[in-house]
């Protein structure tokens, strides 16, 4: 393979895409270029200055619920009221502050998506990036209803506090700092989960919930059919029971941490468990800790990471041996992430470009900002295009956080190249080409981005006009690709 | 009206100066908030020999045949020229002395490339330049100053309208459906790729059985210029409305398949003459004092090429319309000095040879919106 076209798979497959000059940075080493991205990955870029921790926004968010559930209340109580004026009125001004704090919080969420989604337009380690982002959306959350609508606007603050801050660390630890983030807690419901034989529940009402062990074992660590049990999901639930989240209840026991991770002893589950033939003894927090440290060393765990790694930086059918360089690298360092992502690049068919990976829709939006050097588009009143972009995701089925199973999104081409996905996909091209005129030629810009197809070479300067000719680039088969 | 080309420059050039020196009051007199101007734009170039054939000239046959139309078909104009048999309402506007035909007609720009000539189209220059002024942006800066002078109606705001004067603009809401011409050039990318090829040949398919059923019921779908020109009409059609718009029609590139009474480009002529149909009937009282405009970056050539196309060339065809005063210069007739089609009178032995310069007639609108 020649030099350049490495230059194009560093940029665009293990990048989010090539920015115009950005060729020329890396052609004289792509390895090198990859590797140098990895020291600074755990440091949280200055585009999200602006967002604000999660703590303080998952207390705001649940108390714009409290305040709905208050007017609701106010309402149904106002039916049986004596004196229906007073109570109306008050069930007016309670209904109002809910429109006025949904606004808020549909606002703050807006101002993170663009913050990210600029700040993949615009940064200088697409690397360091798109492992962040396989990360996260290997440990997925999404928003819903009631309580889960906090997950609007901390889900970005969850990306950055959990995750990136964990990226130069070992599994484990991003393990723990994941299943901890009130993000999760609350995603998969175990904050609110309770030991049965707990002294929180005397009265016997309530009990386990075992979403996020059920999750953190087929999709987080072992895999499907990393030989775990029933028996094992519900030992592992118990064993994080009275892991929640402080000050998002109305139980005064829970008013401590507030807006951030708690662990509440009359939650738990007491005695020792027996989790895949290990035993661990009940030293409240540390019972949970210990097993997820322990769930990040299961073989199984290097198994399946790597299997997800060689899928997303291979190909959707990745050769057995680069799965087995991954797995080898993940065991032999205990999960240490720097080693199992510079192990990444050197999988040799990573480079072969006969193993290519079909963008999802998410990855086409940023590679196509890049390449248009679309970094301002979300500011000023450049506003409108960041707006045409960010509801194109949703348009394609892939607002951010809002996957449809805690497995998070597909990377599979089956997954995403369906016909009327590829119509979408050339409809937008057609319409960001109408709305944001190239600033240079389009030749130009294709000769920046990708490895020359005489074919399209051909097309393009055969185009009628700018637009459809930088339609024609964006919509390209060649451009679906990386 | 047959301008000098000095008369020209300095029609289009009073605009030009008009931005840099405001205390020298360039505005135009009497009735010109009372006229409407609208400038149609074919991007692609338009074949001006299948839009309005010289039927007369002894030398079209020979040069594409299979791209040419039976004469019973074709809508006579005069003894010399007729009309696609798309053209059917443009025919009528004609008839009714509301429609002329300027044919060999050309900017001064002499290669062929797309971008650089509708930047010589829109500048009104010599020359392309990407950082001068659309020349309609020019003359809207010399009417009265009204809310919104100028107005682009369709996806983006064309370079004709770009520059320093304040114009607006209106975008429909939705995306828009996706060029006839776009979509054949994917899908020559397309079947190169295995799997992709596949897949999108597939959604096509559904696509087009959905258009079927859509079609049942209504007559008909109206096409995306249809529905812009006639947007245009009800923002013109306004006592305080602009006085100039911009409408553009895409897909004019008929490289292959151009077709003959039907096809590629029958299709396309029969969508610009619906939507031409559609801004006279909505400007209503307006229609009198209104001029449109329809040009196109260059001709194409006059012999077929081998894929059943016309590639690149020099002259082709305007059409100015308009209602009783609306600045017509000879209305129901073919203006032109007819250069020919024999192999001798060609522009580089293969282009209609251009006998007009396009820019004759930005500078009769200038003067028509102006006087």
């Amino acid at each position: 393979m020649t030099a350049s076209l490495s230059t194009y798979v560093a940029g665009n497959k293990f990048g989010l895409g090539l920015r115009p000059g950005e060729r020329q940075l890396i052609a004289s080493d792509p390895r090198n270029w990859l590797r140098q991205q990895l020291k600074d990955i755990a440091r949280v870029p200055a585009a999200f200055s602006n967002v604000e921790p999660s703590d303080k926004l998952v207390l705001e968010a649940v108390q714009g619920l409290r305040k709905l559930k208050q007017g609701v209340d106010a309402v149904q109580a106002g039916k049986a009221s004596s004196n229906q004026q007073t109570s109306d009125a008050r069930a007016q001004q309670l209904r109002q502050q809910v429109i006025d704090g949904e606004k808020s919080i549909r606002q703050a969420q807006r101002e993170q998506l663009m913050a990210r989604l600029q700040h993949s337009f615009a940064t200088e380690t697409p690397f360091a990036e798109r492992l962040v982002r396989f990360w996260s959306n290997h440990f997925t959350v999404a928003e819903g209803g009631g309580v889960k609508r906090a997950l609007r606007v901390i889900a970005v603050p969850y990306e950055n506090e959990a995750i990136r801050t964990r990226l130069n660390g070992n599994f484990a630890d991003l393990l723990l700092a994941v299943e901890q983030h009130p993000a999760m807690q609350i995603y998969l419901d175990n904050f609110q989960s309770i030991g049965g034989d707990s002294r929180a529940n005397r009265n016997g009402k309530r009990g386990l919930n075992e979403n996020l062990a059920r999750e953190i074992l087929e999709l987080h660590t072992l895999g499907v059919d990393g030989g775990y049990t029933q028996q094992d999901v519900t030992t592992l639930a118990r064993i994080i029971t009275g892991w929640t989240v402080g000050g998002i209840g109305p139980n005064p026991r829970l008013q401590a941490n507030p807006g951030r991770f708690l662990y509440v002893d009359v939650m738990h589950e007491p005695g020792t468990q027996r989790l895949l033939g290990n035993s661990y003894r009940d030293n409240g927090v540390d019972q949970g800790k210990q097993a997820l440290r322990d769930l990040a060393q299961h073989p199984a765990t290097a198994r399946h990471i790597a299997v997800k790694l060689a899928r997303h930086f291979v190909a959707d059918q990745p050769p057995p041996a680069a799965i087995d360089k991954l797995e080898t690298t993940f065991r032999d360092t205990h999960g240490h992430l720097p080693s199992v992502h510079a192990a990444l690049i050197e999988l040799d068919a990573a480079w072969d470009e006969n193993n290519r990976k079909l963008k999802t829709p998410e990855e086409l939006v940023i590679s196509l900002g890049r390449g248009l050097n679309l970094g301002s588009v979300m500011q000023g009143n450049q506003r409108n295009k960041g707006a045409l972009l960010i509801q194109a995701l949703t348009t394609f089925g892939q607002t951010p956080f809002s996957a449809p199973s805690p497995a998070g999104w597909s990377d599979l081409a089956e997954f995403w190249g369906n016909p009327d996905a590829l119509l979408k996909r050339i409809e937008f091209a057609t319409a960001v080409a109408e709305r944001i005129p190239p600033e240079r030629e389009v030749l130009a810009i294709y000769a920046d981005l990708l490895p020359q197809q005489p074919k399209l070479v051909v097309e393009i300067s055969r185009a009628a006009t700018t637009s459809q000719a930088l339609a024609l680039l964006v919509a390209s088969p060649q451009f679906q690709w990386r | 009206m047959k301008l000098h080309r000095r008369q020209l420059l300095q029609t289009l050039g009073a605009g030009l100066l008009l931005p840099l020196l405001p205390g020298l009051s360039l505005s135009a007199t009497g009735s010109a908030g009372q006229k409407r101007f609208v400038l149609v734009i074919l991007r692609g170039a338009m074949d001006g020999l299948a839009a309005v054939p010289p039927y007369g000239d002894a030398n079209l046959a020979g040069l594409r045949k299979q791209l040419l139309v039976g004469d019973g078909d074709l809508l006579k104009l005069d003894s010399f020229f007729a009309l696609h048999p798309q053209l059917k309402e443009m025919h009528g506007m004609f008839q009714q002395k509301e429609m002329e035909v300027l044919h060999a007609v050309a900017t001064p720009y002499r290669q062929r490339s797309h971008f650089d000539a509708q930047n010589v189209l829109e500048t009104g220059l010599d020359h392309p330049d990407p950082n001068a002024d659309g020349w309609l942006n020019n003359l809207a800066g010399r009417l009265p100053a009204a809310d919104i002078t100028a107005m682009a109606i369709g996806q983006s705001m064309p370079k004709v309208l770009q520059g320093h004067n304040k114009v607006g603009s209106w975008t429909p809401d939705a995306l828009p459906t996706l060029e006839d011409d776009t979509l054949q050039r994917l899908r020559r990318l397309y079947a190169e790729d295995t799997f992709l090829g596949t897949q999108l040949e597939q959604g096509l398919q559904a696509q087009a059985m959905a258009g079927e059923q859509d079609m049942t019921g209504n007559g008909g779908k109206r096409t995306d210029f249809a529905l812009l020109a006639d947007t245009a009409a009800k923002f013109l059609a306004q006592d305080h409305g602009p006085s100039l718009a911009v409408l553009e029609v895409n897909g004019w590139d008929t490289h292959a398949n151009q077709g003959s009474v039907n096809g590629l480009l029958a299709q396309k002529l029969g969508e610009l003459d619906r939507g031409l149909a559609a801004l006279r009937n909505g400007m209503g009282a307006w229609w009198t004092t209104t001029q449109v405009l329809v040009v196109t970056e260059f001709g194409r050539t006059a012999a077929m090429n081998g894929t059943n196309g016309t590639d690149h060339g020099t002259a082709s065809v305007a059409f100015r319309l308009g209602g009783a005063q609306g600045g017509l210069q000879k209305p129901g007739s073919v203006i032109t000095q007819w250069p020919g089609l024999a192999s001798g009178s060609l522009l580089d032995g293969r282009d209609l040879r251009p006998t007009r310069d396009m820019r004759e007639l930005f500078a009769a609108a200038t003067t028509f919106m102006t006087s």
